[in-house]
């Protein structure tokens, strides 16, 4: 069963598109990438699954079932971070754990005490005095202490230095670890979604142009140098889909695909094509040839 | 719903207290002060005598006290700072949420938008009732120290009008609180339509339109029974603007 099932989604904000026939698939269990530049639809994506709106077209199913309509119980069982949010800076830490406890249903029990020793924060002072990692850390501790099913987080690292985005992806790799949680995790930043996630799909433009694992992606993009026979050139490659071309010289091609090696090497045989040379790319790179296109 | 509105009232209670304190303080001093008017105006004598009936034409008849608490307490300083307390107060209650980010956080648990707004209403409409209780007590309590104690069916009578006129002020003040996501402009938009109204309310063709009216007419101090038409609008258009605060809540993306 999947965790989150998108399939031909739009949402319009009046003449503005932010999402258009989106389809995604996340796979419970799963830490999940959402990856795409400022703009692509990410946090509509989010806002969507929580059922905070509601999609103009297209059908969503979150744990199975349907947010717009069972919104409030879907998010009992949903520990989400927002990207931009503050947190009532009049409370301590431990009075937003026990609130946001009590709006679950729940009471502050032996998991928030076994996550304090995770996060060390200093719960009894005032959240005004939080740094903006702490109150980062803090949204992860409030997102995890009611024992959600799926964990929703947009763009939780943003912002923060590297010794905090360290402690932050380390926690969430090993409460993943520790229980069958599934994390859908939007975010730019390439290296920590290479670090954590097991598949990602990249957005551009208000839809996925790819998913995949993050293996099979760094595996399966290749650049290669192809000599097309007299008559022959790339237009002539059929079954693979070309993300990127350059001429080298008369008849030498750099050629970009994403397709397994054995389907490529057929595909530009089939076409008169002789393969010279094959190159990796690194994550960073492959991201940008699919939002860049 | 509990944690919603113990969460409200930890946001809102420096507000209340400032509120219940300022306005006990000024319905003690304005109770109070009947001593100097009860023996007719000061002064009065060194104005020339053809306008002194003109004057007292004018002014009410302060050798009651039901008229003087009338015209100074509940059609003056409570309906006054009173509408500045429930705008204050209710003005923020969406906006604040928006203003300071911290409605994506709240919307997105699991707890619905009719329990969030009801939670809110239900605490600050409790601030400002107490506020006015506590003050109009102060009032009597006032003129119970110079020895003139109002009747007490007058006081309950125009204290009714005054809760049902203010919570109806607060009301318009959620509805421009939902739909006007920055506290300071939710605070200008409902003081602002209030002055207007009751400025164009003051040209006879559109009395009705005078929101003070809700607070009842003068003949409360003769009469202490409740009047019906006010109390009637006031509840009914309170009633129709947190509905359509609920509605457009409900409708809003976050």
């Amino acid at each position: 069963m999947n965790a989150i099932e998108m399939i031909g989604v739009s949402k319009s904000y009046g003449q503005v598109r932010a999402l258009e026939d989106m389809c995604l698939t996340v796979p419970t269990g799963s830490i999940f990438g959402l990856m795409g530049p400022n703009g692509a639809g990410k946090t509509t994506s989010i806002k969507l699954m929580l059922g905070l709106m509601e999609p103009t077209a297209g059908s969503l199913t979150v744990l199975g079932a349907v947010p717009s309509g069972d919104g409030m119980a879907l998010r009992r069982r949903i520990g989400f971070v927002p990207e931009d949010f503050s947190l009532y800076p009049h409370m301590t830490g431990l009075e937003i754990l026990e609130f946001n406890a009590r709006l679950y249903g729940c009471s502050v029990d032996e998991n928030v005490r076994r996550l304090q020793t995770v996060f060390e924060l200093p719960l009894a002072r005032k959240i005004a005095t939080y740094s903006k990692g702490m109150r980062k850390l803090l949204g992860l501790y409030i997102a995890l202490s009611t024992e959600p099913e799926l964990l929703i987080l947009d763009e939780p690292t943003e912002g923060l230095d590297p010794m905090v985005r360290s402690h932050f992806l380390g926690v969430l790799a090993d409460e993943t670890a520790r229980r069958n949680l599934t994390v859908f995790f939007s975010s730019h930043i390439l290296s920590e979604v290479e670090k954590i996630c097991d598949t990602v799909a990249f957005m551009r433009h208000g839809h996925t142009v790819l998913q995949d694992s993050v293996e099979s992606v760094k595996e399966r993009y290749r650049v290669y140098t192809v000599r097309f026979g007299a008559g022959h050139s790339s237009r002539d490659v059929k079954n693979i889909a070309i993300q990127r071309e350059r001429a080298l010289g008369q008849d030498a091609w750099d050629v970009e695909v994403l397709a397994d090696q054995e389907q490529a090497r057929t595909a530009f045989a089939d076409a008169g094509g002789t393969v010279l040379n094959v190159q990796s790319l690194p994550f960073d790179e492959i991201f940008l040839r699919f939002v860049e296109a | 719903m509990k944690a919603l509105m113990w969460k409200e009232l930890r946001e809102n209670r420096m507000k209340m207290i400032i509120g219940c304190v300022l306005l006990s303080v000024i319905g003690v001093a304005v109770s109070i002060a009947y001593r100097f008017f009860e023996g007719g105006i000061p002064g009065i004598g060194q104005i020339p005598p053809e306008y002194v009936d003109l004057i007292k034409k004018l002014l009410p008849d302060f050798s009651n006290v039901n008229a003087y608490l009338y015209s100074q307490w509940f059609s003056k300083n409570l309906q006054q700072v009173g509408a500045i307390l429930a705008v204050v107060l209710l003005s923020g209650a969406v906006a604040g949420e928006r203003e300071l980010h911290t409605a994506i956080f709240l919307f997105s648990r699991p707890v619905s938008r009719g329990m969030i707004l009801a939670s809110k209403v239900i605490v600050l409409f409790g601030g400002l009732v107490l506020a006015v209780l506590v003050s109009t007590g102060g009032a009597v309590l006032g003129s119970a120290i110079i020895g003139k104690a109002p009747q007490p069916g007058f006081v309950l009578t125009a204290t009714l009008h005054s809760v049902v006129a203010l919570l109806a002020f607060a009301s318009l003040a959620t509805l421009l609180s939902v739909l006007v996501p920055d506290r300071v402009k939710a605070m200008l938009f409902s003081g602002g339509i209030l002055i207007v109204l009751s400025v164009a309310g003051q040209f006879k063709p559109l009395h009705w339109l005078n929101p003070l009216v809700l607070f009842g007419s003068p003949v409360l101090i003769e009469r202490p029974v409740p009047q019906l038409v006010p109390i009637v609008v006031g509840v009914v258009l309170s009633g129709c603007m947190l509905w359509t605060s609920y509605r457009m809540l409900q409708r809003q993306e976050f």
